[in-house]
């Protein structure tokens, strides 16, 4: 009994201290900003070094993502650093760390990198959960940070927050248009019943559209995201004979749908989100024929400043690049041209730039791009064809 | 109708191939193994390995699977789960201790395998097809017909085999009564290590030809998988054979019929609920045993 | 000061996460293997968020309601899985807990659907949480001595025993539920004011596989084993970005170590190696008297009256 209350005395005394400290402190919620440029002449010269921070998923579910997120980065300050962009002796060091999938630790590696340098611009997560832990922080930071993907609403919201990477929603009248110009009259719909993103596309962005379109939804199947298996639905769909079919489910069930509906006779056009990878189509083999999606970047687009950065990340990875790489290159650029264009390493500076150039628009590798109030980006859209025999992508004719 | 009754049919063997093993764990030995998923993923990954320096005929893929399989689980049994069992004073904590110890044990796994494939999806270069068969108008693929058969014929050769056989008496007596058992002089540490050792095998059956037939899997299918397992097994009863089938088949008819009737979004709530009402009105399941034991 | 601004997310979460981990310890030392307070961790979240934002209370009542809500919830819980034990009320409890998540996604006017809520912009501040931790844990460790520590030990080891012994087992048992709920309802609340926001799926299994691990690496016989859990377990992740891309397989090594060589759980192993350290001063002691052959003195008589009581209790 005795030790029983000695050792809790003792451990609640441990906490009491440690709540104590925390009282008596000023019991502040945010980081203060690090003093930066205060080196600066006033004349509005950039240092020797600007930092920037990154916190992508490089581990996790979706650690694929994030590994991608970097190389577009890394190739962006990269070009920057060869065409001297920002002038002579001017380098962009990006400090790359790891989300993990979690917004705790997303939470943690920002504030981390933001005490522990003089940062200019964060590239922030790009899985909503995350991006909505670490707004706040560079919001009280009064550091812009720039996300890709991250698609949910109300992110946005405050004075430093801005997505660089266009939604679903705005490239998918792409697909429609081609369901509605091959003379497509009723499609089946599958979709996403517990993923936000997916769940919405399929029941509240893309109805309307095809409706417009005078296309009628004959059946939707909602599966939850734990669902492997879909040969039933996929066989009442063959049945039903539509003449397209609309998936908005995650990536890794779409290679067996597809699969699954070739094997229950459906031989027509099946228009999906661009959550698979090159990998998961390959997988479908034959079945992935006649298979499309729309997206705001294809390595396989052939001319413009698509191509171009197809060529360099090719040569800089050996492999073709991927949305997320494609949209973090825009990011990143956008990040380089606001430095630019404020002449200075301050955040405030910065975001005003950000701002001002996302009012403009600008030209990026996801196509002309537009942004609502300036932060949040529109692209026009491809809609890409999956190659089968040559196994790689191909823009829709 | 009947293709979607059919359809149905497939995914509860594809649930009860999943479940079997564990289930056979969990109701003789006692060990409910949270790493059967990872298990599972674990020993498809591992020929996704090897398919992807030589492509080679399906079957071998299954064979390899499951031997893989039957390795990692008895691996987990002899380093990790035996130890824990031997160890412990009293039956609550070995329970708890092998719970925590397999969720590190999965973690390991689809650790290795998320950091290899940047958790991207994996499938087989098989050499083989997986043609279309068509009778009386209903089509099923020439894999998914074999899920079928093998869990089937697995099945009845096991319920058997406990029924008749003096292993299948042993492991029924373990269940039963652990400490009864060892007096008989049933040499427990070995039954152990054999039925992980052929749960492991189940899993890595599973692995197999679910790969081939779903086309790719990810390193966190498994533990999708794993609470289907749970609900296949509750309703059936643990440690029954017959309950673990009629478990499958229930719970896949049922999350089938809701998907085609647009209600897909709560099929998983029906799964958890009819697990959480089993358990309140008949715990032991549609078969299982009465527990003899205290718990 | 810099050290606290810059983590204060693992800080909070350490708070939360601690109110998590008792409403799983708490049970469990009454025997019952209750994962419910992940479920009841989500209700007290969903409960205080629909609060603020639709009947906008402020934000330290939202909370009360939250862990009003979820006490009651525990309680009807506890009520309906009155004769489960062992593994079946293991999976009752986590049948309950996936039920919670699929009402969360599914019932879109009131909770947002699988969106979740947003903005719920509360008050909360980090002194805050430090005080409602110690005040918890002050309740939790008068729990753990007197005549009501030993009674709910006697529930543990044999509930038959102790029903025949006139100890109101089932009354033990509800109240568990409800202080589970209570207590996990608080901790959800409050996270969601700190986070402002929430998704139904943050309450899976993913969220169950944690809270077990915690609750059963740290020990489940007192409190602090639910701290120290939480403490190694809040903090592991952060401090394992070092390890990079092996941040997963690191993690699994630990938590089987911890099965295999920690078999009571932390706390357990450091009151094991106290247990002994003890007996073995008492052994020396024992013979020292024997040989002095005079009366024992106050101090060595107390001595020897404190470790006879506390090995009774161990």
């Amino acid at each position: 009994m005795a030790i029983h209350l000695r050792s809790g005395a003792a451990a609640a005394s441990i906490v009491l201290a440690g709540a104590l400290a925390l009282v008596g402190c000023t019991g502040t919620t945010s980081p203060t900003p690090d003093p930066t440029g205060t080196t600066e002449p006033d004349a509005g010269g950039l240092p020797a070094v600007i930092e920037l921070l990154g916190v992508r998923d490089q581990t996790g579910a979706v650690a694929y993502t994030g590994i991608s997120a970097a190389k577009g980065t890394a190739l962006a300050v990269k070009q920057a650093a060869e065409e001297a962009f920002l002038g002579e002796g001017v380098t962009v060091e990006v400090d790359e760390r790891d989300g993990a999938f979690d917004p705790t630790v997303a939470s943690t590696a920002i504030t981390e990198g933001l005490a522990s340098g003089n940062i200019s611009a964060i590239l922030g997560p790009q899985i909503s959960n995350e991006a909505l832990a670490v707004a706040p922080i560079a919001e009280a930071a009064q550091v812009p940070i720039v996300f890709t993907q991250s698609g949910v609403d109300g992110l946005l919201t405050g004075q430093f927050g801005y997505r660089a990477s266009s939604s679903q929603s705005s490239v998918w009248p792409r697909a429609i248009e081609k369901i509605v110009a091959d003379g497509a009259k009723t499609v089946v719909t599958f979709v996403s019943a517990n993923n936000a993103t997916y769940n919405q596309l399929g029941t509240v962005v893309i109805p309307p559209l095809l409706a417009d379109g005078g296309v009628e939804i004959a059946q939707t199947f909602d599966f939850e995201s734990s669902v492997t298996d879909f040969a039933a639905a996929a066989g009442q769909a063959a049945a039903a004979s539509p003449d397209a079919i609309v998936v908005t489910l995650i990536g890794p069930q779409m290679p067996t749908l597809i699969t699954q509906l070739r094997q229950s006779g459906y031989e027509g056009p099946v228009y999906v989100t661009a959550a698979m990878t090159d990998d998961q189509m390959k997988s479908m083999g034959d079945a992935g024929h006649d298979v499309f999606f729309p997206t705001n970047f294809s390595y396989a687009i052939s001319s413009g400043l698509p191509a171009e950065f197809t060529k360099a990340f090719q040569a800089e990875f050996g492999e073709n690049p991927d949305t997320y790489a494609a949209e973090t290159y825009d990011q990143t650029w956008w990040v380089l041209r606001a430095i630019k264009q404020a002449n200075s390493a301050d955040p405030i500076a910065i975001n005003d730039a950000l701002l001002a150039l996302g009012l403009q628009g600008f030209e990026g590798v996801q196509g002309k791009l537009t942004f609502i109030d300036g932060r949040d980006a529109v692209s026009p859209g491809v809609l890409v064809e999956w190659d089968p025999v040559a196994a790689v992508q191909k823009i829709a004719g | 109708m009947i293709q979607s009754i059919m359809n149905a049919a497939v995914l509860g063997s594809i649930y009860l191939l999943f479940s079997m093993g564990m289930s056979l764990a969990w109701g003789t030995v006692g060990i409910l193994n949270f790493a059967h998923g990872a298990i599972f993923m674990f020993s498809s990954f591992a020929v996704y390995l090897i398919t992807s320096m030589t492509a080679l005929p399906a079957i071998l893929c299954v064979i390899i699977a499951a031997l893989v399989g039957a390795i990692l689980s008895v691996l987990m049994q002899t380093l990790v789960y035996g130890v824990i069992r031997k160890r412990s004073t009293d039956h609550h904590a070995a329970e708890r201790n092998v719970i925590i110890g397999g969720i590190g044990l999965a973690a390991i796994l689809i650790g290795f395998a998320s950091h290899a494939t940047k958790s991207g999806s994996f499938g087989f270069a098989t050499t083989d097809q997986n043609p279309v068969l068509e009778f009386a108008g209903i089509r099923i693929t020439a894999v998914s017909l074999t899920i079928f058969v093998v869990a089937i014929a697995i099945s009845i050769a096991l319920a058997m085999w406990i029924r008749r056989s003096r292993g299948g008496l042993a492991l029924r007596t373990v269940g039963v009564d652990a400490e009864t058992a060892k007096l008989m002089g049933i040499n427990e540490s070995r039954l152990a290590i054999g039925t992980m050792a052929f749960a492991g095998l189940l899993a890595g059956l599973a692995g197999g030809l679910l790969t081939i037939h779903l086309v790719a899997i990810n390193p966190t299918t498994g533990d999708g998988l794993l609470l289907k397992a749970f609900a296949a097994i509750i309703l059936g009863g643990v440690g029954s054979v017959l309950g673990v089938v009629i478990g499958s088949f229930v719970l896949a008819f049922v999350e089938t019929f809701m998907i085609l009737g647009g209600v897909g979004g709560w099929a998983s709530a029906v799964a958890f609920a009819i697990i959480f009402l089993v358990l309140i009105i008949r715990p032991r399941g549609l078969f299982g045993r009465a527990e003899v034991r205290r718990t | 000061m810099n050290w606290i601004a810059a983590n204060i997310i693992p800080l909070q979460a350490t708070v939360t996460t601690f109110l998590l981990a008792l409403s799983f310890q708490f049970p469990m030392r009454l025997g019952l293997f209750s994962l419910a307070g992940v479920g009841l961790f989500g209700v007290g979240a969903y409960s205080s968020g629909i609060a603020f934002a639709k009947f906008h209370w402020d934000t330290w009542s939202s909370v009360a309601f939250g862990v009003v809500v979820a006490a009651l919830v525990g309680l009807l819980l506890g009520l309906v899985v009155a004769r489960l034990g062992g593994l079946y009320l293991a999976m009752a409890t986590i049948a309950f807990d996936m039920i919670v998540v699929v009402l969360a996604g599914n019932l879109t006017p009131l909770t947002g659907g699988y969106m979740g809520l947003f903005g719920i912009a509360g008050k909360v501040e980090l002194w805050h949480l430090g005080i409602i931790a110690v005040i918890v844990a002050v309740l939790f460790a008068l729990s753990e001595r007197g005549g009501m520590s030993r009674r709910i030990e006697a529930v543990h080891d044999d509930a038959a025993l102790a029903s025949s012994q006139g100890i109101n087992v089932s009354a033990y048992r509800l109240t568990a539920f409800l202080v589970s709920g209570a207590v996990a309802g608080l901790g959800g609340a409050l996270m969601l004011m700190v986070r402002n926001t929430t998704t139904p799926d943050a309450y899976g299994f993913g969220l169950i596989v944690v809270a077990l691990t915690v609750a059963i690496v740290g020990g489940t016989k007192s409190w602090i084993g639910a701290l120290i859990g939480t403490i190694i377990f809040t903090w592991l992740p952060v401090f394992l970005t070092v390890v990079g891309e092996w941040r997963e397989v690191v993690y699994g090594v630990i938590v089987v170590l911890a099965a295999l060589f920690f078999p009571t759980g932390i706390w357990g192993s450091i009151l094991g190696v106290r247990k002994r350290l003890a007996e073995r001063k008492h052994a020396g002691q024992r013979d020292v008297v024997d040989e002095m052959a005079t009366e024992p003195d106050a101090a060595e008589t107390e001595f020897l009256q404190t470790v006879a009581g506390k090995d009774s209790e161990q």
